[in-house]
């Protein structure tokens, strides 16, 4: 078994690759005699049937490196990993990372693994011992991290003595970045963040991107994982329409629970698949479901629809009965862009010149004003809110 | 050459041709009567005074639940603290992952969010001990537009430049006079919030009004540049920033950390000791004293090399208040039952900060332990003794280190929000605040989207 997880040659079959794959998907940290391994969570749960090659720019040198698909039986995207070979060089002295960094299909960090007998090393070439790789292992998944912003010349505070040895200087560690890295191993942490999110990943998500299908997005979206949510969320705009499975998944989404990503799920829903009745049908039933904040969101993405249908305006027009500030604002907006003027919606709004709240009258009113209105019964109630509003309400 | 000789031709044709205008114009210029003040009675079912961050909140809510409502402002425009006081970054709306204030203030939050491109923060990621993530970045002048239209379309009636010089309780409610530029104006009205952050309109109501006998600086916001931060040498700026405090050059504690000060570029990094906003007399003294100790500051660090060519980019027109008055309430909300965060029976929104008192040393925030949420009674909204009358911001009853946390301005929205749905109530029913139901208090409130405290 050793030497298995050697570099791995281009368009390698199932059997060769079985190690390597049965650690991305238990998504748990395992270390066999022969290799060191520590994963996230996987974003999909596709089995792998085959390694796909792809050459990528991998730094901004142009410098050249092969990035690995792995793809499922239908050829979806399962996972991506490169095998790295970089040196980590401080004052002068360098020493070799060999290790398999692994990419979810969203771009998002999957894991870490070393091939046999290779193990990180922080200041005096110590070992790391397991707490610290699954510290590296969380601090790798951080896309967050202010490790963002520190130049590598930066890590370390100048005027200290310089440190012995490779990956050193646990004292010497710039205050602001310590928490974000191994203690003694700043370098060796620094490297793998910036390799795991820079360019590589824009090329794994580039790839997944290409051959994004509505059943892949739906898969994506029950990701555990918020920002592969985010994601799929992120990437179901470029759909035409909306197939009805998808739709559901992104409406049940769309709840007080989780305030950012109902909003991302509600502003990802564009114009185009707002044509579908069952999706303005929907969208209808969750005003009523969700909070005081959301509501209103929901209502400008039926005003963003190329049309209403029939029984939506009338259910909204009905909505109003119940609303008040914003809501009701809103849904007048929207009838008003999607000039509803049905008889039933216009009836509706009349009743509600008579409410004794002058705000939502004066709302109907000015809604109402709007309209070339020749029904006699609304026009008679326009009359008696103006007389109304005369005697001072 | 060809466009300075065409230049000055042009000048030339306009000479000509205003000498010829001139007698024309010379005669449009009548003279005029001497202005007389306006003086007028007005009759409203609520009047709201200071439209800052909790005033803004309270006109709305009046206005939208069907009640005449008038807004009276010092300033020239809406936002108070959040935006002529450039705080614009309320916090905060979400607690543990939960929203805990929405309504009205959080409607106009979203919306400046929106209309500005900006992003909102990941609320269900925990802020650990940097709550300011959970802060949102507004831009503060379109937030006062916003409130502004917000106000005119719930049929507010807004009065800038105004302000109370008598406040008289009757039979009906109060009778405040107001004077402004030019105006001199009764307004009748049966319930009276006061939103001025200094509890202002009460104290001249006759209610009674505590102060500390030290409180927090205030700060004026500004913004510099014209330097590169990363390639300042901190060690020496930092030490010849504090050689210059000991020197008197510089005033100890106005910029307690120069750091911050040159790494953000302004923002909220200085004290005005003692500033009080509360009279035209003390804001003066507060104005004065912020800008005068920008000066100074600006002129010293041009001293120093790299920041030869710092400039000032961007400077509010105030000097911005963290406390001042508070009322003497029905109930006092203390530090216990903030940080246990205590639901009271008549709890009408909820408040979520660290304890966070500025002095002389900074601040270091005391974060509230995992789940918790304080919560805001309605009677910490009430004077004692008073009848008709609430307030809402950061002059409700608290002691100190309660009130430091319960001052922000999400939580001041919720308080507008709730007063507000109070005086509509109290409105309706010809009764005191402190005599209606709670459970309709509650019901109005969530109608119009506020989260209401829950046991
Ligand atoms: C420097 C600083 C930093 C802060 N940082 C934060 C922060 O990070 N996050 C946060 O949420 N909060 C912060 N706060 C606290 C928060 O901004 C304030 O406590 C809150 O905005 C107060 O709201 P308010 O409605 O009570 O008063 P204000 O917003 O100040 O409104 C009062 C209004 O009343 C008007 N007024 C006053 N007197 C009169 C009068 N006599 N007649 C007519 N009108 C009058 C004023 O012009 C103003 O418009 C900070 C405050 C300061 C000063």
């Amino acid at each position: 078994m050793r030497g298995q997880y050697r570099w791995l040659p281009i368009g390698l079959k199932k059997w060769t690759l079985f190690g390597l794959l049965l650690a991305c998907h238990t998504g748990q940290a395992q270390n066999t005699p022969w290799a060191t391994r520590y994963f996230r969570n996987q974003t999909v749960s596709f089995k792998t049937h085959e390694v796909k090659p792809f050459v990528v720019e991998v730094n901004n040198t142009g410098y050249r490196d092969t990035l690995y698909q792995a793809l499922s039986e239908n050829g979806e995207p399962v996972y991506y990993y490169r095998k790295i070979l970089q040196e980590v060089c401080f004052e002068g002295e360098c020493r070799l990372l060999n290790a398999y960094l692994y990419w979810n299909i969203t771009g998002s960090y999957l894991g870490l693994e070393l091939p046999p007998e290779e193990f990180l090393s922080k200041s005096e070439h110590t070992p790391f011992v397991p707490s610290e790789y699954a510290e590296l292992n969380k601090i790798l998944a951080d896309s967050l991290s202010p490790l963002a912003n520190f130049a590598y010349e930066d890590l370390i505070v100048k005027d200290r003595k310089p440190p012995s040895g490779l990956d050193a200087v646990t004292g010497a560690t710039t205050t602001n970045i310590a928490g974000y890295v191994v203690d003694g191993a700043v370098y060796t942490t620094h490297t793998l963040w910036h390799l795991v999110y820079g360019p590589t990943r824009q090329e794994v998500m580039r790839l997944t991107a290409e051959v994004l299908t509505p059943e892949l997005l739906g898969e994506i979206l029950q990701s555990a994982d918020m920002g592969d949510r985010y994601w799929a969320l992120n990437h179901i705009s470029h759909l035409q329409r909306l197939p009805r499975q998808l739709a559901k998944q992104v409406l049940a989404l769309m709840d007080d629970k989780q305030y950012n990503l109902s909003e991302r799920a509600i502003s990802s829903l564009q114009p185009q698949q707002l044509g579908d009745g069952f999706l303005q049908g929907e969208i209808v039933k969750k005003i009523d479901q969700v909070g005081y904040s959301l509501k209103p969101q929901l209502i400008v993405k039926l005003g963003e629809a190329p049309f209403l249908t029939e029984g939506v305006a009338q259910q909204l027009a009905t909505y109003l009965k119940q609303s008040n500030g914003k809501p009701l604002i809103t849904i007048f907006d929207v009838l008003q862009k999607q000039q509803v003027s049905e008889p039933k919606v216009l009836s509706i709004v009349s009743d509600l010149l008579a409410n004794e709240n002058r705000f939502i009258a004066n709302n109907a009113y000015k809604f109402l004003s709007g309209i070339a209105i020749k029904d006699r019964v609304i026009l008679g109630k326009m009359e008696a809110y103006e007389a109304r509003l005369a005697d001072g309400y | 050459m060809e466009k300075m000789k065409r230049r000055s031709a042009i000048a030339t044709i306009g000479a000509v041709s205003l000498g010829l205008a001139s007698p024309r114009l010379l005669k449009a210029d009548v003279l005029q009567k001497p202005y007389a003040v306006k003086k007028e009675i007005l009759k409203t079912d609520i009047l709201v005074i200071g439209g800052g961050t909790a005033g803004v909140i309270a006109a709305i809510q009046a206005g939208r639940a069907g009640c005449s409502t008038i807004l009276v402002e010092n300033g020239s425009m809406l936002g108070g603290t959040t935006t002529t006081g450039g705080v614009s970054f309320p916090g905060i709306f979400f607690a543990w992952g939960k929203q805990i204030i929405s309504g009205i203030g959080w409607e106009l939050v979203q919306e400046a969010v929106t209309l500005n491109d900006d992003e909102l923060p990941d609320f269900s990621r925990p802020h650990g001990r940097q709550h300011w993530h959970h802060q949102v970045r507004v831009n503060g002048p379109l937030y006062a537009i916003l409130a502004e239209e917000k106000c005119i379309e719930a049929g507010v009636s807004l009065r800038f430049y105004e302000t109370p010089v008598n406040i008289t309780g009757n039979r009906n409610g109060w009778t405040v006079t107001t004077m402004g530029k030019g105006t001199q104006t009764e307004i009748q009205c049966n319930q009276l919030i006061d939103c001025t952050g200094n509890a202002y309109a009460a104290s001249i109501a006759g209610l009674s009004v505590l102060r500390e006998a030290e409180t927090q600086p205030g700060t004026l916001m500004f913004e510099i540049g014209g330097y590169d931060y990363n390639r300042l040498d901190m060690d020496m700026v930092k030490s010849r920033f504090s050689e210059a405090v000991q020197r008197g050059e510089l005033v100890k504690g106005e910029f307690y950390n120069v750091d911050a000060l040159l790494r953000s570029g302004g923002d909220n990094v200085q004290h005005v000791a003692g500033a009080d906003s509360t009279t035209s007399e003390t804001h003066t003294v507060a104005n004065i004293a912020g800008r005068a100790s920008l000066l100074r500051t600006v002129r010293f660090l041009r001293t120093l090399p790299g920041l030869e060519k710092l400039k000032i980019l961007d400077m509010q027109n105030e000097t911005a208040v963290r406390e001042t008055y508070r009322i003497d309430g029905l109930y006092q909300v203390t530090q216990e039952d903030y940080v246990t965060g205590r639901v009271f029976d008549d709890a009408v929104s909820y408040s979520y900060y660290p304890i966070d008192l500025h002095d002389e040393h900074g601040v270091i925030p005391k974060q509230l332990k995992e789940g918790m949420v304080a919560t805001v009674p309605l009677r910490s909204l009430i004077p004692k003794n008073s009848r008709n009358f609430l307030v809402a911001g950061r002059c409700l009853s608290s002691d100190r280190l309660a009130n430091s946390a319960l001052r922000v301005q999400a939580s001041c929205m919720g308080m507008g929000q709730a007063a507000s749905a109070a005086a509509v109530l109290a409105n309706q029913q010809g009764k005191s605040p402190h005599e209606i139901s709670i459970a309709a208090l509650h019901e109005l409130l969530a109608a119009h989207g506020a989260v209401v405290p829950t046991v």
